[in-house]
């Protein structure tokens, strides 16, 4: 019923919105985390491991990877968030790398039905074929990314109205202020962090079960460059300015074949444009202020 | 209520402070002035936990709070606002406010994924009386970025009134204003705020100090050259030189 090529490119925008929300969330208490890909990849492989070679049930194992990527962002949070700014940039990228190269030398793998699979090097880890084996189609597992995706906007929707997601913003805009209404930026920062490394990790299991074969490579710096660079383009005034920044790019620039080749460029002159002209991207504070004034004026009409 | 003891505060080669004593009496509005580079925003800071003095106490209800971060201070019942007006520029002005009080709640997880703005909360009740105070109600939902400087003074001093602060900080309330605007701060200040309050309020213009100030402290070169009730220390030789440059 659905075209193939469109469905994977739908449920790929699914898998990378939840990348560019994690990102997003760090943005918006005003820190740049370049290393979101590592808590996707810390899931990627923990689900996957879970599932493939220990038989967990898939929604187990889902949790597992995330909770995983969570706790490894709430380390990292604890350790660098103090620093903030540039050193906390400076400080995932590296963690983030430090995880891909680790990733390269982890070698676990284990008999299962009269074959070797499991995590292998830089050989990567294949044979990832829980829907293979629960028979699941594309279809349907693209509409399984989308309830994740669904649950974790309704999630940070309810964040953003609450006074975690106020004391977010006010992190993003001054964190001395802050510090001196009597919050402490460190402990909301980790939080965030947390929450981050989680929406991450959910993004992680999905996209190793959905590709079926995974490797350290896909977890380099770019992944979470681009994570970024969603929420700068679709804006950070709301939940929806990743989802946009990464339809852009992937449903747009990755998918039409005129672009391919040259999407790199495209993209980055994007990003460039963007933060000239609208530096918090398309949907930003501002925008989302009038619009919702708009709007309530219509329903008050 | 606030009492500073021989405070120091070096910052590389320059002596911000030396050795400075200070008492604020409950209830009462001190000023403190003195030329541009004395101190006086350095020891606000101090107060307020940004900077931690190199020497000397500060006794807050007497206790001692040097080493305390700047949130815990907070906590005590100290509330201040700035020279260089900081606003969250991107939320409207009642948000400002409601803001400010978010840590006066405990802050159990519960309470943290309650509305921010709860239209029917204690919380709303505060922010709109803080509001109301310093006449900033009818622009409660205009973004803070747009308003015009006068009226983000006033919105810095909302959101300090929303805590009901024991003691509160004003630096230059009247930074950058005309002096029509200086008087209606003055107003405001003497008349809806100062009274059963402690304050502090640092600035450089005499007619607003002299008007609302029951108790006045001069700084110069990081040291307190004169103390007292304003009309005796204004008359004082070592203060007309500090900002007159002769006696």
């Amino acid at each position: 019923m659905f075209n193939e090529y469109v469905l994977t490119v739908v449920s790929n925008i699914g898998m990378i919105s939840l990348i560019a929300l994690s990102a997003y969330l760090l943005l918006i208490t005003g820190e740049i985390s370049f290393g979101q890909q590592a808590f996707f990849g810390i899931s990627a492989y923990a689900g996957a491991v879970a599932s493939t070679l220990w038989g967990w049930p898939f929604w187990l194992a889902l949790l597992f990877g995330s909770i995983l990527a969570a706790l490894a962002a709430g380390l990292v949070g604890v350790l660098t968030l103090r620093i903030s700014g540039m050193y906390f940039s400076i400080a995932t990228l590296a963690f983030a790398e430090m995880v891909r190269l680790s990733l390269y030398k982890l070698t676990y793998q284990i008999e299962v039905d009269g074959e070797l699979i499991g995590p292998n090097g830089a050989e990567g880890f294949g044979e990832i074929r829980w829907i293979f084996d629960h028979d699941i189609s594309v279809l349907e597992y693209t509409i399984m990314i989308y309830g994740v995706l669904f649950l974790v906007l309704i999630f940070l929707v309810l964040i953003e109205r609450s006074r975690l997601g106020m004391i977010f913003r006010m992190l993003g805009e001054d964190p001395l202020l802050t510090k001196t209404l009597g919050l402490d930026p460190v402990r909301y920062k980790v939080s965030a962090a947390v929450i981050a490394g989680f929406i991450a990790g959910l993004g992680g299991t999905l996209y190793a079960h959905s590709f079926t074969y995974i490797e350290p490579q896909i977890f380099n710096v770019m992944l979470g460059v681009h994570s970024l660079a969603y929420g700068l383009i679709g804006g950070l005034g709301t939940v929806l300015g990743p989802l946009i920044g990464v339809a852009i790019d992937i449903g747009f620039l990755e998918s039409i074949r005129i672009f391919q080749g040259y999407r790199m460029i495209v993209f980055g002159g994007l990003v460039a444009v963007m933060l000239i002209f609208m530096p918090r991207g398309i949907l930003d504070e501002d925008r989302i202020y009038r619009i919702k004034a708009v709007t309530r004026k219509w329903f008050n009409a | 209520m606030l009492e500073l003891r021989s405070i120091s505060k070096v910052f590389g080669e320059l002596m911000a402070l030396h050795k400075v004593d200070l008492t604020i009496p409950p209830g009462k509005v001190s000023g403190l002035i003195g030329p541009n580079g004395s101190g006086k925003t350095t020891l606000i800071n101090i107060i307020t936990g940004i900077y931690v003095p190199d020497t000397g106490q500060i006794l807050l209800n007497g206790a001692d709070v040097v080493g305390s971060t700047a949130d815990q201070i907070t906590h005590r019942g100290v509330a201040r606002t700035f020279q260089n007006i900081r606003i969250f520029k991107r939320m409207t002005v009642l948000e400002n406010v409601l803001a400010a009080s978010i840590s006066c709640d405990n802050q159990t997880l519960r309470l943290l994924l309650g509305r921010a703005r709860k239209a029917d909360s204690s919380r709303m009740y505060l922010a709109q009386e803080a509001l109301d105070t310093v006449g900033l109600i009818d622009e409660s939902g205009i973004i803070a970025g747009d308003l015009p400087l006068p009226l983000r003074r006033r919105l810095e001093i909302a959101r300090a009134l929303v805590r009901n602060p024991q003691l509160l900080l004003l630096d230059e309330p009247a930074g950058g204003m005309t002096p029509a605007e200086t008087t209606s701060i003055a107003n405001l200040v003497r008349d809806r705020i100062a009274p059963g309050r402690t304050c502090l309020v640092i600035e450089h213009k005499m007619e607003l100090i002299s008007d609302i100030c029951d108790h006045l402290c001069v700084l110069n070169h990081g040291q307190k050259i004169a103390e007292g009730p304003p009309a005796s220390v204004l008359r004082q030789p070592q203060v007309i030189e500090a900002y007159l440059g002769q006696a």
